[in-house]
């Protein structure tokens, strides 16, 4: 019984990978930025440099750790039972994803339905308040806030969303060619899709300008600044990851890379791209538009 | 079979004495289900009685 | 007949494995990354006992003895993350990986090295965790963060420079949880044997399955809250601040919102693993296997759902106190069911008591008062009056200390010949056990009393009325402390030598890891077997 059948399970050997140095690198290079971050927010010595280290470090890291998967890769190492491994991966990866931004639209949502309705009533509701002339509604930089002009939803926010949903078509079209095989258009529709979230970013940082110089919109400006910079920053930091992956991506393919059976490395950034462009539509819903 | 007991191809022999258990012979094996098995009545009656005595006290 | 089957030579045991400290650094096995995971826990549950061992101290009288309130803060906060993050997490991460392949029959986890990445995240986080004591010496910042574990704004707003530091920590550590968490998912659900359905998965997989889920469901959700109190700290927004139209009970429900599912996440290992244990000494197959998957499914739905009881005080809605109220009881049905099954599990078995099972029976014990006094902390009315008082220290306690550390020890007295190849020592096993369970006891039970009597918990000086309760409390916890001394002995021994053990180390044992020598071979099921 012990001789465990030859046909057994996959039949398959699981590619694992030999030792590397890499992970540990890596995570010293995020206690240097950690602690540089914590020194720069504290004034204690000099943060920025031990940033700047650990930064450097994790860039290095970056190079150096995808560089060798991309190596292993098209050495023909990863099968079929790997490349489920690193689906399921991906797809738990962006869950994890999901729920951090559930936590700020969370709060967001907190703040317009519970807690700022709930400190303008306080004077009809309970005869007490520090602040009888605090409204509750929405938008609002809170009852000690500067006053402020919120975003409208139909200038720039309105063609980022078109911006976006065209990159989502986009990205489409070049995984529909990769499975055809023609490669051609897979490098013209990465390439569109690169162009087209640098441009979302684009617009984006001018956003940003526009709102601290003209309408007073800052960070410090109440719940509404808050919510409203945390989400789109962490958006807009999200499709800065994935304009950068898709580029490597677009490198790859015009280096020959990904087969119409074999690319995994497309689709997970695909996913992500995906994810980033549903958060921005409850984005664009909940933050400038209702 | 019964889930979460496993057999590698074909049924498990029984599991040979363990060198470093104390190996116990077949009469204090069945001495031993039987204690667990009063063990388990008396505590079943240990609870019933404090429950019962639970109503007694007034609230 | 247990050595057989994996010892087919591979092409990678060539030999040309880096030695010494590259080893740990690099490796990218499953059960070298277990080892690092459980010392590292070891190492950490010494540091947060010492921690709590200075607090005690100061409690053992009324008055201010031996430090300032602020440091006693300081030391309650970080210890208990310590504990929870550092010492309590990793030991059932280690768990996973040192049996997970082996108990389904997988070569490796799925991703390694990402799980190597995951292991050395730890260290880095548990020295930004504890560096400001540190600094603090030289006269920089002003110590570790002083808000308890829980964070709470705006006191955490406020604060000093520890705040920083436990916020990136928790990042760091965040992060880690998050990588362990998806890699058991994709091993458990990528390497199972060839014939392992899920419903033949053991339990302690299950249990552990359902844990990543909420680490993946919760813990970025305390990633986004502290988050946010950092840019209330450093850069304007007013998330926790009602002059801004924020709300400091808006961290309230985002902390718990992670904080009772983690509670879970800490003994849902444990509850997988327990189990095990009871069916091989009771020598009898495990009762109710699918009524504990089903209860573990249960218990992690709702467990994301019954956040807000654990402050009931600040002022919610009465429909919500309801409503929380009521799912947080809802809760203790699958909890008992699984009582349930453990106790059958051992009814009419024909039970012996190694530190295992004695460890597993006295958990049934200890974990069944944690649970009923949840139950009664859950009554919102009740809770007006127990709230934030020692009560509530010794409810989880019961739970965290007897329910998650114990539940280690049970798993690791269970483990550990298999792992090394030796039995440990019975004896000092044994000692151990009656130890920690008597030291255990008279630490924690006088905290019920001192709550019902209304003594408040953080606070390093009391009321003269509280001093007999408190003086017992402090001479268990020495005890307590320095009985773990012997555990750490018994595995460094175990570690290092003693009597040989077989493959399947307890006569009673069942299923693949048993299959497999003792210690395994570097590679394990490089051929998965077969489940019929
Ligand atoms: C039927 C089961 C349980 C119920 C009904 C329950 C209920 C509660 C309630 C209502 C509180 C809040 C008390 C207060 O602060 O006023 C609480 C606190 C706590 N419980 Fe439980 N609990 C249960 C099981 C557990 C388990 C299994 C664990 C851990 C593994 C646990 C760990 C904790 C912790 C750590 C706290 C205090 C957190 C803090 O304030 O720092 N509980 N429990
Ligand atoms: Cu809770």
């Amino acid at each position: 019984m012990k001789n465990a059948p030859a046909h057994a399970g996959h039949g398959a050997h699981y590619f694992v990978p030999q030792p590397s140095l890499y992970p540990v690198i890596l995570s010293a290079g995020m206690f240097l930025l950690a602690l540089g971050f914590v020194q720069t927010m504290n004034d204690a010595g000099p943060g920025q440099w031990v940033m700047l280290a650990g930064a450097a470090v994790i860039v290095y890291v970056l190079f150096g750790w995808f560089g060798h998967v991309i190596a292993e890769s098209q050495s023909g190492a990863y099968r079929d039972w790997e490349d489920r491994s690193f689906r399921y991966g991906m797809i738990w990866f962006i869950a994890t994803e999901v729920m951090f931004f559930a936590a700020f639209f969370g709060a967001l949502f907190y703040m317009r339905v519970i807690s700022v309705p709930r400190l303008g009533e306080m004077m009809a509701v309970h005869g007490v308040t520090l602040w009888p002339d605090f409204a509750g509604t929405w938008p609002t930089s809170g009852p000690q806030g500067a006053p402020f002009t919120p975003m409208g939803a139909w200038g720039i926010p309105a063609l980022n969303t078109a911006l976006l949903l065209s990159s989502g078509a986009t990205v489409t079209w070049a995984h529909w060619a990769l499975l055809r095989d023609r490669r051609r258009q897979l490098v013209a529709g990465l390439a569109a899709t690169v162009l087209l979230g640098a441009i979302f970013l684009g617009f984006q940082a001018y956003e940003y300008h526009h709102a601290y110089t003209e309408l007073g919109l800052t960070m410090g400006a109440g719940a509404y600044g808050a919510t409203f910079f945390m989400l789109t920053g962490f958006h807009g930091f999200h499709v800065t990851l994935g304009t950068v992956m898709l580029a490597v991506i677009l490198l790859r393919s015009l280096a020959g890379h990904f087969s119409a059976e074999r690319h995994f490395a497309f689709e997970a950034v695909a996913w992500y791209w995906h994810f980033v462009d549903v958060v921005w539509l409850i984005l664009f819903v909940f933050v400038y538009w209702v | 079979m019964k889930p979460g007991n496993f057999q590698i191809g074909e049924p498990m022999p029984p599991a040979p004495p363990s060198a470093n258990a104390a190996a116990f012979s077949p009469a204090d094996l069945s001495a031993r289900r039987a204690a667990s098995r009063r063990l388990g009545w008396w505590l079943g009656a240990a609870v019933l009685a404090i429950y019962l005595l639970g109503l007694l006290i007034p609230r | 007949m247990n050595t057989a089957t994996t010892t087919q030579p591979t092409p990678h045991d060539a030999g040309h494995y880096p030695g010494g400290l590259m080893r740990w650094l690099t490796t990218t096995n499953h059960k070298d990354i277990g080892t690092m995971y459980l010392t590292f826990s070891l190492i950490m549950f010494f540091v947060g006992g010492l921690m709590i061992l200075a607090v005690r101290a100061e409690l053992f009288q009324p008055g201010l003895q031996l430090m300032q309130p602020e440091f006693f803060n300081q030391l309650i906060g970080v210890h208990a993350l310590v504990m929870i993050f550092a010492a309590l997490m990793p030991a059932a991460t280690g768990f996973a990986n040192w049996m997970l392949p082996l108990m389904i029959g997988a070569p490796d986890m799925a991703l390694p090295r990402l799980n190597n990445w995951g292991f050395w995240l730890l260290p880095p986080a548990a020295i930004l965790l504890t560096l400001p004591f540190t600094l603090a010496l030289f006269g920089i910042g002003d110590g570790a963060i002083a808000t308890g574990w829980t964070f709470y704004a705006p006191l955490s707003v406020q604060g000093g420079m520890g705040v920083d530091f436990a916020i990136l920590a928790v990042h760091i550590l965040g992060i880690s949880s998050i990588m362990g968490s998806i890699n058991i998912i994709v091993t458990i659900f990528n390497m199972r044997a060839p014939g392992m359905t899920m419903m033949k998965l053991p339990l302690f997989a299950w249990g552990w399955l359902i844990t990543a889920f909420l680490l993946i469901a919760t813990l970025p959700v305390l990633a986004g809250a502290v988050t946010m109190l950092l840019t209330d700290r450093h850069f304007g927004t007013h998330f926790f601040d009602a002059a801004g139209g924020g709300d400091p009970i808006l961290f309230q429900h985002l902390f718990w919102f992670f904080g009772h599912p983690e509670v879970y996440i800490l003994l849902l290992p444990v509850w997988g693993l327990m189990p095990h244990v009871l069916a091989t000494f009771s020598r009898k197959p495990t009762y109710g296997y699918k009524a504990q998957v089903y209860s573990f499914i249960a218990i992690g739905l709702l467990s994301v759902v019954v956040w807000a009881h654990h402050f009931f005080t600040a002022g919610l809605p009465v429909p919500a106190l309801f409503y929380f109220m009521f799912s947080t009881m809802a809760i203790s049905l699958p909890l008992a069911v699984l009582f349930f099954c453990w106790i059958a599990t051992m009814w009419k078995g024909a039970m012996s008591f190694e530190t295992p099972m004695l460890f597993a029976v006295v958990f049934i014990v200890l974990f069944g008062i944690a649970g009923l006094t949840g139950l009664i902390l859950a009554d919102v009315a009740a809770d007006a009056q127990y709230h934030h008082s020692y009560f509530v220290v010794a409810h989880f306690h019961y739970a965290l200390f007897a329910g998650g550390i114990m539940g280690v020890m049970t798993g690791v007295y269970y483990w550990l010949p298999k792992w090394t190849g030796h039995m440990y020592s019975e004896k000092l096993g044994k000692l151990h056990f009656w130890l920690t369970v008597i030291s255990f006891n008279l630490t924690f039970m006088p905290q019920f009393f001192l709550g019902l009597a209304g003594m408040p918990r953080r606070i390093p000086d009391y009321a003269l009325q509280f001093a007999e309760f408190n003086a017992m409390s402090t001479v268990g916890a020495f005890i307590l402390g320095l009985s773990q001394l012997i555990f750490a002995w018994n595995i460094w021994c175990c570690v290092r030598g003693g009597p040989k053990v077989d493959g399947r180390v307890w006569e009673g044992a069942e299923g693949l890891e048993w299959e497999l020598s003792s210690p395994p071979p570097h590679h394990s099921w490089e051929t998965q077997p077969v489940i019929k």
